[in-house]
Protein backbone atom coordinates (compact mmCIF):
# COMPACT_ATOMS: atom_id res chain seq x y z
CA UNK A 1 0.00 0.00 0.00
CA UNK A 2 2.71 2.32 1.33
CA UNK A 3 4.69 1.39 -2.00
CA UNK A 4 1.74 2.38 -3.93
CA UNK A 5 1.14 5.38 -2.93
CA UNK A 6 4.58 6.08 -3.12
CA UNK A 7 4.57 4.89 -7.06
CA UNK A 8 1.58 7.52 -7.45
CA UNK A 9 2.92 10.41 -5.57
CA UNK A 10 6.05 10.07 -7.86
CA UNK A 11 4.66 9.59 -11.25
CA UNK A 12 2.19 12.22 -10.46
CA UNK A 13 5.01 14.95 -10.02
CA UNK A 14 7.37 13.66 -12.52
CA UNK A 15 4.26 13.84 -15.16
CA UNK A 16 3.48 17.38 -14.14
CA UNK A 17 7.13 18.01 -14.58
CA UNK A 18 7.43 16.38 -17.69
CA UNK A 19 4.24 18.18 -19.08
CA UNK A 20 5.75 21.54 -18.41
CA UNK A 21 9.34 19.99 -19.96
CA UNK A 22 8.45 18.85 -23.29
CA UNK A 23 5.78 20.98 -24.16
CA UNK A 24 6.55 21.94 -28.23
CA UNK A 25 7.73 24.91 -29.16
CA UNK A 26 9.83 26.73 -31.75
CA UNK A 27 13.67 26.11 -31.50
CA UNK A 28 15.97 28.34 -33.79
CA UNK A 29 18.16 26.39 -35.90
CA UNK A 30 21.48 27.29 -37.44
CA UNK A 31 20.51 28.34 -40.70
CA UNK A 32 21.34 26.43 -43.52
CA UNK A 33 19.61 26.04 -46.88
CA UNK A 34 16.05 24.14 -47.04
CA UNK A 35 16.23 21.38 -48.68
CA UNK A 36 14.70 20.76 -51.94
CA UNK A 37 10.72 20.31 -51.77
CA UNK A 38 8.73 20.90 -55.52
CA UNK A 39 5.88 18.53 -55.37
CA UNK A 40 1.78 17.96 -56.66
CA UNK A 41 -1.06 19.12 -54.71
CA UNK A 42 -3.49 17.76 -53.94
CA UNK A 43 -5.93 19.89 -55.80
CA UNK A 44 -3.95 18.97 -58.77
CA UNK A 45 -1.32 21.68 -59.05
CA UNK A 46 2.03 21.56 -58.11
CA UNK A 47 4.59 23.89 -55.78
CA UNK A 48 8.20 24.23 -55.47
CA UNK A 49 9.91 25.78 -52.56
CA UNK A 50 12.39 27.10 -54.74
CA UNK A 51 9.73 29.83 -56.45
CA UNK A 52 8.81 31.10 -52.80
CA UNK A 53 12.32 33.33 -52.65
CA UNK A 54 11.30 36.45 -50.29
CA UNK A 55 8.64 35.01 -48.81
CA UNK A 56 8.50 33.23 -45.25
CA UNK A 57 7.03 29.51 -45.35
CA UNK A 58 6.10 27.25 -42.78
CA UNK A 59 6.57 23.87 -43.82
CA UNK A 60 4.62 20.93 -42.02
CA UNK A 61 5.28 17.25 -42.48
CA UNK A 62 2.16 15.36 -41.16
CA UNK A 63 -0.43 12.62 -41.98
CA UNK A 64 -3.64 12.11 -41.39
CA UNK A 65 -2.98 9.31 -38.94
CA UNK A 66 -1.47 11.52 -36.60
CA UNK A 67 -3.60 13.02 -34.25
CA UNK A 68 -1.42 15.96 -32.81
CA UNK A 69 -1.25 16.84 -36.78
CA UNK A 70 -4.82 17.29 -37.37
CA UNK A 71 -5.27 19.10 -34.04
CA UNK A 72 -2.37 21.79 -34.80
CA UNK A 73 -4.11 22.33 -38.40
CA UNK A 74 -6.96 24.75 -37.73
CA UNK A 75 -4.73 27.07 -35.92
CA UNK A 76 -2.66 27.38 -39.16
CA UNK A 77 -5.16 27.73 -41.06
CA UNK A 78 -6.14 30.77 -38.80
CA UNK A 79 -2.61 32.30 -38.86
CA UNK A 80 -2.92 31.79 -43.01
CA UNK A 81 -5.94 33.81 -42.49
CA UNK A 82 -4.50 36.02 -40.37
CA UNK A 83 -1.29 37.18 -42.84
CA UNK A 84 -2.49 36.66 -46.18
CA UNK A 85 -1.83 40.05 -46.93
CA UNK A 86 1.87 39.44 -46.26
CA UNK A 87 4.70 37.81 -47.93
CA UNK A 88 3.89 34.17 -45.72
CA UNK A 89 3.54 30.88 -47.11
CA UNK A 90 2.02 27.72 -45.38
CA UNK A 91 3.31 24.17 -47.40
CA UNK A 92 1.66 21.01 -45.42
CA UNK A 93 3.56 18.09 -47.18
CA UNK A 94 1.36 14.89 -46.24
CA UNK A 95 3.52 12.12 -45.59
CA UNK A 96 2.95 8.99 -47.66
CA UNK A 97 -0.96 9.03 -48.16
CA UNK A 98 -3.50 8.99 -50.93
CA UNK A 99 -5.47 11.20 -52.17
CA UNK A 100 -8.24 9.08 -51.26
CA UNK A 101 -6.98 9.14 -47.43
CA UNK A 102 -6.54 13.25 -47.13
CA UNK A 103 -9.68 14.15 -48.84
CA UNK A 104 -12.13 13.00 -46.17
CA UNK A 105 -10.08 14.91 -43.57
CA UNK A 106 -10.30 18.68 -45.36
CA UNK A 107 -14.25 17.98 -45.22
CA UNK A 108 -13.92 17.88 -41.55
CA UNK A 109 -11.07 20.72 -41.21
CA UNK A 110 -11.43 22.89 -44.54
CA UNK A 111 -7.83 24.22 -45.14
CA UNK A 112 -6.85 27.10 -47.77
CA UNK A 113 -2.94 26.58 -47.96
CA UNK A 114 -1.42 23.93 -50.30
CA UNK A 115 -1.75 20.06 -49.27
CA UNK A 116 1.22 18.87 -50.87
CA UNK A 117 1.50 14.90 -51.47
CA UNK A 118 4.71 13.09 -50.81
CA UNK A 119 3.13 10.09 -51.30
CA UNK A 120 6.68 7.76 -51.09
CA UNK A 121 7.90 10.00 -48.03
CA UNK A 122 11.25 10.99 -50.17
CA UNK A 123 11.35 14.53 -49.25
CA UNK A 124 10.31 14.23 -45.72
CA UNK A 125 13.35 11.55 -45.34
CA UNK A 126 15.34 14.11 -47.70
CA UNK A 127 13.98 16.93 -45.02
CA UNK A 128 15.22 14.15 -41.86
CA UNK A 129 11.91 14.34 -40.36
CA UNK A 130 11.21 11.67 -38.03
CA UNK A 131 8.19 12.30 -35.91
CA UNK A 132 5.59 13.73 -37.04
CA UNK A 133 4.16 16.50 -36.73
CA UNK A 134 7.60 17.99 -37.89
CA UNK A 135 7.64 21.91 -38.92
CA UNK A 136 10.03 24.29 -40.48
CA UNK A 137 10.04 27.96 -40.51
CA UNK A 138 11.83 28.64 -44.10
CA UNK A 139 13.26 32.66 -44.54
CA UNK A 140 12.51 35.03 -47.27
CA UNK A 141 16.33 33.72 -48.26
CA UNK A 142 15.34 29.61 -48.15
CA UNK A 143 16.92 29.19 -44.88
CA UNK A 144 15.74 27.11 -42.52
CA UNK A 145 15.90 29.52 -39.10
CA UNK A 146 13.04 27.44 -36.98
CA UNK A 147 12.35 23.97 -36.61
CA UNK A 148 9.20 22.02 -34.26
CA UNK A 149 8.80 18.63 -33.37
CA UNK A 150 5.70 18.19 -32.18
CA UNK A 151 2.36 20.59 -32.36
CA UNK A 152 1.47 23.86 -31.31
CA UNK A 153 -1.48 26.28 -31.72
CA UNK A 154 0.16 28.43 -34.51
CA UNK A 155 -2.06 31.59 -34.16
CA UNK A 156 -0.92 32.43 -30.52
CA UNK A 157 1.42 35.09 -30.18
CA UNK A 158 5.21 33.61 -29.02
CA UNK A 159 4.52 31.58 -33.07
CA UNK A 160 2.98 34.73 -34.37
CA UNK A 161 5.91 36.76 -32.68
CA UNK A 162 8.59 34.59 -34.14
CA UNK A 163 7.26 34.73 -37.36
CA UNK A 164 6.39 38.32 -37.23
CA UNK A 165 10.18 38.75 -36.72
CA UNK A 166 11.04 36.46 -39.71
CA UNK A 167 8.82 38.96 -41.90
CA UNK A 168 10.63 42.25 -40.95
CA UNK A 169 13.98 40.91 -41.90
CA UNK B 1 -25.15 -39.42 -16.57
CA UNK B 2 -27.40 -37.75 -19.08
CA UNK B 3 -26.43 -35.85 -22.58
CA UNK B 4 -27.15 -32.66 -20.76
CA UNK B 5 -25.05 -33.54 -17.34
CA UNK B 6 -21.74 -34.45 -19.83
CA UNK B 7 -22.32 -31.29 -21.85
CA UNK B 8 -21.91 -29.15 -18.49
CA UNK B 9 -19.25 -31.30 -17.32
CA UNK B 10 -17.71 -30.57 -20.70
CA UNK B 11 -18.21 -27.04 -20.49
CA UNK B 12 -16.96 -26.84 -16.70
CA UNK B 13 -13.79 -28.25 -17.90
CA UNK B 14 -13.65 -26.90 -21.04
CA UNK B 15 -13.85 -23.18 -18.43
CA UNK B 16 -11.70 -24.39 -15.40
CA UNK B 17 -8.81 -25.06 -18.31
CA UNK B 18 -9.24 -21.69 -19.83
CA UNK B 19 -9.36 -20.26 -16.39
CA UNK B 20 -5.77 -22.06 -15.68
CA UNK B 21 -4.28 -20.89 -18.88
CA UNK B 22 -4.73 -17.46 -18.48
CA UNK B 23 -4.08 -16.66 -14.39
CA UNK B 24 -1.03 -15.89 -13.84
CA UNK B 25 1.39 -16.46 -11.50
CA UNK B 26 3.42 -13.68 -9.27
CA UNK B 27 7.07 -14.27 -9.22
CA UNK B 28 9.58 -12.13 -7.81
CA UNK B 29 13.07 -12.52 -7.83
CA UNK B 30 16.05 -10.52 -6.20
CA UNK B 31 19.07 -9.32 -6.83
CA UNK B 32 21.89 -8.70 -5.92
CA UNK B 33 21.58 -4.91 -6.03
CA UNK B 34 18.60 -5.16 -3.74
CA UNK B 35 15.72 -4.85 -5.83
CA UNK B 36 13.11 -7.12 -6.73
CA UNK B 37 11.40 -7.56 -9.71
CA UNK B 38 8.19 -9.09 -9.80
CA UNK B 39 6.82 -10.54 -12.46
CA UNK B 40 3.23 -12.20 -14.03
CA UNK B 41 4.15 -15.73 -15.09
CA UNK B 42 2.32 -17.72 -17.44
CA UNK B 43 1.28 -21.37 -17.98
CA UNK B 44 3.86 -23.41 -16.25
CA UNK B 45 5.00 -25.40 -19.11
CA UNK B 46 7.93 -27.76 -18.92
CA UNK B 47 9.32 -27.07 -22.71
CA UNK B 48 8.84 -24.69 -25.53
CA UNK B 49 10.18 -21.33 -25.75
CA UNK B 50 10.08 -18.95 -22.97
CA UNK B 51 9.52 -15.32 -23.80
CA UNK B 52 10.93 -12.41 -21.36
CA UNK B 53 8.36 -9.70 -22.27
CA UNK B 54 9.57 -6.35 -20.78
CA UNK B 55 7.11 -3.50 -20.14
CA UNK B 56 6.64 -0.68 -17.49
CA UNK B 57 6.17 2.74 -20.03
CA UNK B 58 2.60 2.38 -19.62
CA UNK B 59 1.98 0.28 -16.46
CA UNK B 60 0.42 -2.63 -16.88
CA UNK B 61 -1.89 -3.06 -20.39
CA UNK B 62 -4.65 -5.55 -20.10
CA UNK B 63 -4.16 -6.17 -23.80
CA UNK B 64 -0.45 -7.48 -23.11
CA UNK B 65 -1.56 -9.75 -20.47
CA UNK B 66 -4.17 -11.67 -22.33
CA UNK B 67 -1.62 -11.54 -25.51
CA UNK B 68 0.64 -13.60 -22.61
CA UNK B 69 -2.28 -15.96 -22.03
CA UNK B 70 -2.18 -16.57 -25.72
CA UNK B 71 1.06 -17.71 -26.19
CA UNK B 72 0.90 -19.47 -23.24
CA UNK B 73 -2.08 -21.63 -24.68
CA UNK B 74 0.40 -22.14 -27.57
CA UNK B 75 2.68 -23.85 -25.02
CA UNK B 76 5.15 -21.22 -24.40
CA UNK B 77 5.69 -19.66 -21.02
CA UNK B 78 5.32 -16.15 -20.63
CA UNK B 79 7.07 -13.99 -18.00
CA UNK B 80 5.77 -10.32 -18.04
CA UNK B 81 7.60 -8.00 -16.27
CA UNK B 82 7.50 -4.05 -15.28
CA UNK B 83 10.67 -2.79 -15.34
CA UNK B 84 9.85 0.71 -13.61
CA UNK B 85 7.86 -0.76 -10.42
CA UNK B 86 11.33 -2.25 -8.59
CA UNK B 87 12.90 1.56 -8.78
CA UNK B 88 9.88 3.78 -8.13
CA UNK B 89 10.15 4.96 -11.78
CA UNK B 90 7.09 6.81 -13.10
CA UNK B 91 5.78 5.55 -15.81
CA UNK B 92 7.45 7.57 -18.61
CA UNK B 93 9.74 6.46 -21.27
CA UNK B 94 12.73 8.97 -19.71
CA UNK B 95 13.17 6.39 -16.48
CA UNK B 96 14.02 3.80 -18.84
CA UNK B 97 17.38 4.74 -18.70
CA UNK B 98 17.82 4.68 -15.08
CA UNK B 99 16.93 1.10 -15.05
CA UNK B 100 20.18 -0.63 -14.26
CA UNK B 101 22.20 -2.73 -16.66
CA UNK B 102 23.84 -4.78 -14.05
CA UNK B 103 19.84 -5.81 -12.67
CA UNK B 104 18.79 -6.65 -16.48
CA UNK B 105 21.85 -8.62 -16.86
CA UNK B 106 21.71 -10.50 -13.82
CA UNK B 107 18.11 -10.94 -13.66
CA UNK B 108 18.45 -12.33 -18.04
CA UNK B 109 20.94 -15.18 -15.96
CA UNK B 110 18.75 -15.97 -13.73
CA UNK B 111 16.45 -16.87 -16.65
CA UNK B 112 18.81 -18.39 -18.51
CA UNK B 113 19.52 -21.17 -15.58
CA UNK B 114 15.77 -21.14 -14.93
CA UNK B 115 15.22 -22.55 -17.84
CA UNK B 116 18.50 -24.13 -18.79
CA UNK B 117 18.36 -25.52 -22.07
CA UNK B 118 14.99 -23.32 -23.49
CA UNK B 119 14.83 -20.55 -26.00
CA UNK B 120 14.69 -17.46 -24.52
CA UNK B 121 12.59 -14.38 -26.82
CA UNK B 122 12.95 -10.94 -25.27
CA UNK B 123 9.50 -8.87 -26.16
CA UNK B 124 9.46 -5.08 -25.78
CA UNK B 125 7.31 -2.50 -27.20
CA UNK B 126 8.37 1.59 -28.23
CA UNK B 127 10.75 3.08 -26.10
CA UNK B 128 11.07 -0.22 -23.41
CA UNK B 129 12.83 -1.75 -26.77
CA UNK B 130 15.66 -0.60 -24.80
CA UNK B 131 15.14 -2.80 -21.66
CA UNK B 132 15.82 -6.07 -23.84
CA UNK B 133 18.93 -5.27 -25.86
CA UNK B 134 20.37 -3.66 -22.91
CA UNK B 135 20.02 -6.82 -21.09
CA UNK B 136 21.11 -9.10 -24.06
CA UNK B 137 24.40 -6.45 -24.48
CA UNK B 138 24.95 -6.33 -20.37
CA UNK B 139 25.40 -9.91 -20.20
CA UNK B 140 27.09 -10.40 -23.26
CA UNK B 141 29.99 -8.17 -21.25
CA UNK B 142 29.91 -9.37 -18.29
CA UNK B 143 29.98 -12.84 -19.48
CA UNK B 144 32.06 -13.16 -22.71
CA UNK B 145 29.77 -14.69 -24.76
CA UNK B 146 27.19 -14.24 -26.99
CA UNK B 147 23.73 -13.83 -24.91
CA UNK B 148 21.64 -16.17 -23.96
CA UNK B 149 18.71 -15.35 -26.10
CA UNK B 150 17.32 -16.43 -29.19
CA UNK B 151 16.48 -13.50 -30.24
CA UNK B 152 13.90 -10.37 -29.73
CA UNK B 153 10.41 -9.04 -30.85
CA UNK B 154 10.62 -5.27 -30.91
CA UNK B 155 7.07 -3.61 -31.72
CA UNK B 156 7.73 -0.38 -33.28
CA UNK B 157 11.19 0.13 -31.38
CA UNK B 158 11.78 4.03 -30.76
CA UNK B 159 15.16 3.88 -30.39
CA UNK B 160 16.43 7.56 -31.51
CA UNK B 161 18.02 9.89 -28.94
CA UNK B 162 15.84 13.28 -28.94
CA UNK B 163 16.25 13.10 -32.73
CA UNK B 164 16.34 17.08 -33.79
CA UNK B 165 14.61 17.98 -36.77
CA UNK B 166 17.02 18.30 -39.69
CA UNK B 167 19.35 16.08 -38.39
CA UNK B 168 20.58 12.99 -38.89
CA UNK B 169 19.40 10.98 -35.67
CA UNK B 170 21.54 9.14 -33.42
CA UNK B 171 20.36 5.96 -31.99
CA UNK B 172 20.72 4.79 -28.51
CA UNK B 173 24.05 3.64 -28.16
CA UNK B 174 22.77 -0.14 -27.33
CA UNK B 175 21.92 -0.89 -30.96
CA UNK B 176 25.48 -0.79 -32.20
CA UNK B 177 26.08 -2.91 -29.18
CA UNK B 178 23.33 -5.76 -29.78
CA UNK B 179 24.23 -8.89 -31.46
CA UNK B 180 20.95 -10.74 -31.99
CA UNK B 181 18.62 -11.85 -34.12
CA UNK B 182 15.33 -9.40 -34.61
CA UNK B 183 11.79 -9.39 -35.54
CA UNK B 184 11.02 -5.54 -35.68
CA UNK B 185 7.58 -4.89 -36.43
CA UNK B 186 6.69 -1.67 -37.49
CA UNK B 187 3.29 -0.35 -37.71
CA UNK B 188 2.63 1.38 -41.75
CA UNK B 189 1.06 4.69 -40.25
CA UNK B 190 3.99 5.52 -38.43
CA UNK B 191 7.44 8.15 -38.94
CA UNK B 192 9.27 4.93 -38.16
CA UNK B 193 7.40 2.86 -41.27
CA UNK B 194 9.19 5.36 -43.47
CA UNK B 195 12.45 5.29 -41.49
CA UNK B 196 12.56 1.13 -40.81
CA UNK B 197 15.66 0.73 -43.34
CA UNK B 198 17.93 3.00 -41.67
CA UNK B 199 16.97 1.23 -38.27
CA UNK B 200 17.88 -1.97 -40.14
CA UNK B 201 21.27 -1.06 -41.33
CA UNK B 202 21.78 0.60 -38.00
CA UNK B 203 21.35 -3.24 -36.25
CA UNK B 204 22.86 -4.95 -39.43
CA UNK B 205 25.82 -3.42 -39.26
CA UNK B 206 26.08 -3.80 -35.39
CA UNK B 207 26.16 -7.19 -36.05
CA UNK B 208 22.32 -8.61 -35.40
CA UNK B 209 20.53 -10.47 -37.84
CA UNK B 210 17.02 -8.25 -38.77
CA UNK B 211 13.36 -9.25 -40.24
CA UNK B 212 11.33 -6.30 -40.34
CA UNK B 213 7.40 -6.77 -40.64
CA UNK B 214 5.45 -4.25 -41.80
CA UNK B 215 1.50 -3.80 -39.88
CA UNK B 216 -0.69 -2.20 -42.69
CA UNK B 217 -3.48 0.25 -41.36
CA UNK B 218 -1.60 0.38 -37.42
CA UNK B 219 -0.09 3.24 -35.69
CA UNK B 220 2.31 2.98 -33.11
CA UNK B 221 0.99 1.61 -29.65
CA UNK B 222 -2.37 -0.22 -31.46
CA UNK B 223 -3.38 -2.00 -28.91
CA UNK B 224 -2.43 0.43 -26.06
CA UNK B 225 -4.29 3.80 -27.70
CA UNK B 226 -7.30 6.21 -26.43
CA UNK B 227 -8.02 6.92 -30.15
CA UNK B 228 -7.84 3.26 -31.39
CA UNK B 229 -10.08 2.51 -34.74
CA UNK B 230 -12.13 -0.33 -35.06
CA UNK B 231 -8.99 -2.32 -36.97
CA UNK B 232 -6.31 -1.31 -34.14
CA UNK B 233 -9.08 -2.45 -31.81
CA UNK B 234 -9.26 -6.28 -33.37
CA UNK B 235 -5.72 -6.04 -34.09
CA UNK B 236 -4.96 -5.64 -30.60
CA UNK B 237 -7.61 -8.00 -29.41
CA UNK B 238 -5.16 -10.43 -31.53
CA UNK B 239 -1.50 -9.36 -30.35
CA UNK B 240 -0.93 -12.50 -29.31
CA UNK B 241 -1.55 -14.31 -32.58
CA UNK B 242 0.60 -11.49 -34.37
CA UNK B 243 3.79 -12.05 -31.97
CA UNK B 244 2.98 -16.05 -31.82
CA UNK B 245 4.82 -16.59 -35.25
CA UNK B 246 7.86 -14.32 -34.69
CA UNK B 247 8.72 -15.81 -31.36
CA UNK B 248 8.06 -18.96 -32.56
CA UNK B 249 10.42 -18.37 -35.68
CA UNK B 250 13.33 -17.05 -33.43
CA UNK B 251 13.15 -19.63 -30.73
CA UNK B 252 13.85 -22.16 -33.91
CA UNK B 253 16.14 -20.03 -35.93
CA UNK B 254 18.76 -19.75 -33.01
CA UNK B 255 19.84 -22.38 -30.38
CA UNK B 256 21.32 -20.01 -27.06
Amino acid sequence: MKRALLLLITGLSLSLVGLTATAAQLKPTKPRAAPELSLPTLDGGSVNLGDLRGRVVLVNFWAVWCPPCRKEMPSMERLSKRLAERPFTILASNAGETPEQVRPFLKEVPLTFPILLDQDSARMKAWRVFVLPTSFLVDKQGQIRYSLSGHIEWDEPEAVAVIEKLLAE
Amino acid sequence: MTNMGKLLALFLCLALASLAQAAPIEESVTLASGSTVTSHRYTEAQTGAVVLWLTGQYGRIEVEHRAAAHLSGSGMEVWLTDWLAPYFLPQAAGSLAQVPDTDLAEWLEYMRQRHAGRSLVLVASGHATTLPLRAAAAWRVRYGMPAPVAGAVLLWPLLYQDPEPGEDPEYDPVVSQTRLDLAILVPMSSAGYWWRGAMQAAFETAGSRVRVTVLPGLRDRFYHRGDANALEQAEGARLGEILAPHIASLSKETKP
